[in-house]
């Protein structure tokens, strides 16, 4: 999996007066848990670009005091209105414990059911997995070329190695749907016959 | 027009409408949607006008979502009625919409397409909206 480096410093008081000046001078307030004890630290509100406004998972590698140590993004907080980010929840990882993230899902092909009148639907585009973070692959990808009209991919079908997908086992990942005009398509030609 | 098919009690107190949107306020079904920036009663006849605005710009492709619903009756006095002698008769559905509330998302149309048909339902509601995007898109 992809991973990106961010610098923090860490917060010298913590409470909503510090964190209201911290997010005026353009920082975000972060804390990072899952080790010893937690952290409490701030980084520059644009670095975290990269790692929120995208599709794609990353492992975070945080330099907070020059200390570093391995993350991933495990909860975010956005203001109502601006949608500015006010807070992140860091969850360290460790390489011998196996972490539960959420992996964007990817498809490939062209499905039969689509050159049929089909529309393709991608049910989930993440889904939840548990693996060591070696394991972790940058996207699930889903060959949907056999896939017929009115088909689905259920999790349940699902199989990469070292992974452990976490949704319910019946829910469709990817489908192909009979639009109107294919359904009216349908109808005409049986009741021709 | 959207209201409930049954409801518990026909008359409700007007209440109040604090702060922002504490849920309901990020994108969860399609790519595109609408905000509200301002706190407001929206109709059951708003909310519709709004939803055959974006229909028929969209010509019926895509996906339309609606992420409010009006479920509180709101009373009215007949015209030329001395005060008193009760609460009026339920006269219409409102959804009560604080800031920061997605009140419509659309998917499985190009951007502009959705922006434009979006600006359109805007127009039809009482409250300032902004345009936003779900965070992965990528175009």
């Amino acid at each position: 999996m992809k991973s990106i480096e961010i610098k923090g410093q860490l917060r010298t008081a913590v409470g909503k007066k510090d964190a209201k000046n911290l997010r005026n001078a353009g920082n975000v307030p972060c804390v990072m848990y899952g080790g010893e004890a937690p952290v409490h630290f701030y980084a520059d509100a644009n670095e975290f670009r990269k790692v929120v406004y995208t599709p794609s998972v990353y492992l975070i590698d945080l330099n907070i005091n020059g200390e570093a140590c391995k993350a991933i993004m495990q909860d975010i907080q956005f203001h109502p209105v601006t949608d500015e980010i006010l807070h992140i929840d860091f969850l360290q990882i460790f390489e011998e414990n196996p972490v539960t993230i959420e992996i964007p899902v990817e498809v490939e092909g062209f499905a039969k059911g689509i050159k049929a009148g089909g529309k393709l639907k991608i049910n989930l585009r993440r889904l939840k997995v548990k693996a060591l973070a070696k394991d972790l692959p940058d996207t699930i990808t889903l060959n949907v070329e056999e896939l017929g009209l009115g088909e689905s991919i259920k999790v349940e079908a699902m199989e990469v190695e070292n992974l452990e997908f976490l949704n319910a086992k019946s829910t469709p990942v990817v489908s192909v749907i009979i639009t109107r005009a294919a359904r009216a398509a349908m109808n005409a030609a049986a009741a021709e016959n | 027009m959207l209201q409930p098919r049954k409801v518990k009690f026909r008359r409700v107190q007007k209440g109040r409408m604090k702060g922002n949107a504490q849920r309901g306020n990020q994108i969860a079904f399609g790519t595109f949607g609408i905000k509200s920036l301002e706190s407001a009663w929206l109709t059951g006849r708003q909310i519709e006008a709004a939803r055959v605005a974006v229909t028929r710009h969209m010509q019926r492709q895509g996906q339309i979502w609606i992420r409010v619903f009006p479920d509180k009756p709101i009373t009215k006095k007949p015209a030329e009625v001395r005060m008193g002698k009760g609460k009026g008769s339920p006269e219409a559905f409102v959804a009560p919409v604080t800031p920061g509330r997605i009140l419509f998302e659309v998917e499985g149309v190009p951007f502009e397409l959705a922006k434009e048909a979006l600006r359109l339902a805007a127009q039809k509601l009482p409250v300032t909206t902004k345009f936003v995007v779900r965070r992965d898109y990528v175009e």
